[in-house]
């Protein structure tokens, strides 16, 4: 036999005590079952001899490996690990909680702030220059769960706004139906009175800077710091 | 009175008890380290190994199944993303085994003996020099005493697979072994 083929079986040196002759795996990690292993030591004391002192080589680098496991211990640059690794886990849950709240809260504040924007053009009873605050008194009965909740409700809210004091038989959902005779704005050349259109057009440019500031700040606010968006 | 389970600390620390939690990583986090630090040679890598390893149990806690034992899966999260890390390693930098061999044995106070501090660095380098399944089979079975049957759950393989792999990375260990420190530095 080629000594090829003997450093094929030497390869499968030692056999675990354990091993079947026909142990599944071991033929396509070494090229040889184990009962041929067997078999071909067996046909040679010095073989077997060589590998009974294969198997205490073994067996004495266990043993220093061994060793090495018990005399370990941590070293330094573990001391704090457990704090370090409960500062990482910990804010995760809440870090998330916030993040939708905000992203949520944001949306029905957008919602609410349209509720309310709308409520104060068609409640043309009172002063101009009132601003857009949460201090609108319509904003306490608006729902606050979600965005979707605060869009759906916004019909009710709608209807619930006072209808504003125009002149009999004007609406300010029929506000096409204004007489088109009645003169508007500069057309009027300042003369004629202000209609229900009128009002509900200069109130609107009145607000809108205001407007455009709350929605400003709430897109400020809501924009996550950097580091929180892709946490645990 | 007995301290809790491995599963009890599980089931609190899904709860929200971060005491718990912080029960099985005390308990754990040596054992996780060394872990890492056979397999990746040096401590800082083996430190962020056992540091994402914690991490993810803690993410996935409401998965584990609590039929199993607790400390196998957790050695299954450390050992897989130690051989990911050598393949990045190996991959990104080209770095020779032998460089991080040297990292490795770099002197550091560990309270041990000069010779045992040295043996340990030749054991490392040689590891380093395995193929990454035969190495996590070594340090698991050798430097661990983790039993076959165990490690065979920890890889995903089956036992007879552990024990062939066993005996190959044994006898690669020695290749390498003699051919970087001579026949005669019989240390092993």
């Amino acid at each position: 036999m080629s000594s090829e083929h003997d450093d094929l079986f030497w390869a499968a040196l030692p056999l675990p005590p354990d091993c079947a002759d026909d142990e599944p795996g071991f033929a396509e990690e070494f090229g040889v079952t184990p009962g041929e292993v067997r078999a071909w030591l067996a046909q040679d004391p010095e073989r077997q001899r060589r590998a009974t002192e294969l198997e205490a080589e073994f067996a004495a680098d266990l043993e220093t490996l061994v060793q090495l496991r018990e005399d370990r211990e941590l070293p330094p640059i573990m001391k704090g690990f457990t704090d370090r690794v409960m500062s990482e886990v910990q804010p995760a849950a809440p870090r998330g909680r916030l993040l939708v709240l905000r992203r949520y809260g944001l949306a029905a504040a957008a919602a609410l702030l349209f509720a309310v924007t709308v409520g104060a053009i068609w409640g043309s009873s009172g002063d101009s220059s009132r601003s857009l605050t949460a201090e609108e008194p319509s904003a306490p009965t608006l729902p606050r769960k979600s965005s979707a909740d605060v869009l759906n409700a916004l019909p009710e809210i709608a209807a619930s706004v006072p209808t504003p004091e125009l002149r009999p038989g004007v609406s300010p959902r029929n506000m096409r139906s204004l007489d088109p005779q009645v003169p508007v704005g500069r057309a009027s050349g300042g003369a004629a009175p202000a209609t229900a259109g009128d009002l509900l057009l200069r109130r609107f440019l009145e607000d809108l800077p205001n407007l455009r500031d709350n929605l400003e700040e709430l897109r400020r606010a809501s924009e996550p710091a950097e580091d929180e968006t892709f946490r645990f | 009175m007995s301290s809790p389970t491995d599963a009890e600390l599980v089931l609190r620390a899904r709860e929200g008890d971060a005491d718990a939690f912080r029960g099985l990583v005390d308990r754990y986090q040596q054992r996780i380290f060394w872990v890492a630090r056979g397999m990746l040679g040096n401590d800082e890598d083996a430190r962020d190994a056992a540091q994402e390893a914690f991490i993810r149990v803690h993410r996935h806690l409401d998965r584990f199944d609590l039929g199993m034992r607790f400390y196998t899966w957790l050695y299954q999260i450390v050992v897989n993303l130690s051989i990911d890390q050598i393949r990045r390693r190996k991959k990104r930098q080209g770095v020779s085994l032998d460089v991080v061999g040297d990292v490795a044995g770099s002197p550091q106070d560990h309270g041990e003996g000069i010779q045992q501090q040295e043996l340990r660095t030749r054991v490392q380098s040689v590891l380093d020099e395995l193929p990454p399944k035969y190495k996590a089979v070594m340090v698991l079975s050798d430097l661990e005493g983790i039993s076959a049957k165990q490690i065979a759950d920890m890889t995903g393989t089956t036992h007879a697979t552990v024990r062939w792999r066993h005996h190959r990375a044994r006898k690669l260990f020695r290749e390498a072994w003699e051919k970087k420190f001579g026949k005669e530095s019989h240390v092993l």
